[in-house]
């Protein structure tokens, strides 16, 4: 065909066949950038990452859970770790932004786990009456300071407020609600021991087990005590203003099926209704090494504290063969 | 000398400095390059309403006007 009367068909050789692009890629890369810098990203991973600054981030937040207890974790708790510039997860309208000198580090739960206390507090009453209130007091306070545990406070609460409801509508007759005070044992309410004393008596205890509880309890409240909750400012405290109360991580009863189980139960019904507002938020500056470092360091404390109640609520009395599968809401 | 840990380390920090800054080797790609400018994505969106426009008019069949109305003033 001779040249200049006919169509040239564009030669393809050499033109890459596949083309990535990624959202947010330049600031995910600056993240992962202090990550490097703040050594919680191992800078191996870059090359199974493909270069996907996301994909390295991921990967980042896998290995280092990893190393800080996630299989422990996992035995009694059912959690998800989220790494994101914001925190709401379905109506995000700032997608492509590309700041990240606010960066959060968000612990949810996925289901909540499960705990019987009856046996254990019975056992520790049988070396001194203030043993039971001294372990719930230190078990927890700790727990509670990073994640939801729903205990007999939650269910009286509960109990209390339908209490009121009832009591202000005229049309509702005779209704019969749990006796949430009667479940709690004697035990429970007496006052609980120093922290120093507590350490004082535990190496001479001679049950073995109770030995044991006592001690993952110290080691527990003061893990725990390492790091204070993370502040959070008035323009998230705004953000969070339509969420709902934050999903339970664990469930602490004193007998299976008692009442506190029927409360949890009845607020299942309900909790979902509005997206809860996540109990842990750690905010941090993803532009600086340091502002990695702080924030790792305590989600570390967290992990910690609760590698160490799992492996707690896995010798309690009562617990051993539970917790396959938690439970759910 | 550096270990190889510290070297892969510090080869890693740079690659994604240059990638947070957009400099990054394969951001230079056509398509990368594309995707980052904005007039050229505006460009490309006039060229193809214009293509649409054309091809919708070569395309077109009258309809004749509805019986008893009247004519275009």
């Amino acid at each position: 065909m001779p040249t200049g009367s006919a169509l040239t068909i564009p030669r393809l050789d050499g033109i890459p066949l596949e083309h990535q692009l990624w959202q947010g890629a330049q600031a995910a890369a600056r993240l992962a950038h202090s990550f490097v810098e703040a050594d919680v990203a191992d800078a191996a991973d870059w090359t199974a990452a493909n270069g996907n600054p996301l994909e390295f981030l991921k990967t980042a937040l896998e290995r280092w859970l990893g190393k800080h207890g996630e299989a422990e974790i996992r035995k009694q708790f059912s959690m998800d770790v989220f790494l994101s510039t914001s925190l709401d997860r379905y109506f995000d309208s700032n997608v492509t932004s590309a700041e990240i000198s606010r960066v959060f580090l968000v612990v949810e739960p996925d289901s909540a786990g499960y705990v019987i206390l009856g046996p254990t507090l019975r056992l520790l009453e049988s070396i001194h009456p203030r043993l039971p209130v001294t372990f719930l007091y230190l078990f927890l306070g700790a727990l509670n300071k990073w994640i939801r545990v729903f205990d007999y406070r939650d269910a009286l609460d509960q109990v209390e407020r339908l209490r009121d409801w009832y009591e202000t509508d005229p049309e509702a007759g005779e209704i019969e609600l749990p006796d949430i005070e009667h479940c709690v044992p004697e035990s429970a309410k007496r006052r609980p021991l120093g922290r120093r004393a507590l350490a004082a008596m535990t190496p001479k205890i001679e049950n073995l087990r109770a030995r044991q509880l006592l001690g993952l309890t110290i080691e527990m409240d003061r893990m725990s005590g390492r790091h204070e909750q993370p502040q959070i400012d008035d323009a998230v405290r705004e953000l969070l203003i339509d969420y709902g109360e934050p999903v339970p991580a664990l469930l602490a009863v004193f007998e299976r099926s008692d009442p506190i189980e029927g409360c949890f139960h009845e607020e299942c019904q309900t909790i979902l209704e509005v997206t809860p507002t996540p109990h842990l938020i750690i905010p941090f500056n993803g532009e600086s090494r340091q502002g990695v470092l702080n924030a790792f360091a305590t989600l570390a404390t967290v992990c910690e504290t609760l590698s160490c109640a799992s492996r707690l609520i896995s010798i309690m009395p009562g617990n051993e063969c539970l917790n396959d599968t938690g439970a759910s809401l | 000398m550096d270990s190889p840990a510290a070297s892969k380390r510090d080869e890693v920090l740079r690659e994604l400095e240059l990638l947070a800054q957009g400099e990054h080797p394969d951001q230079q790609t056509l398509l990368m390059r594309f995707m980052q400018c904005t007039d050229w994505q505006k460009a490309a969106e006039l060229i193809l309403g214009a293509l649409d426009a054309s091809s919708g008019m070569r395309r077109g069949t009258r309809l004749p006007a509805p019986p008893g109305s009247l004519p275009p003033v």
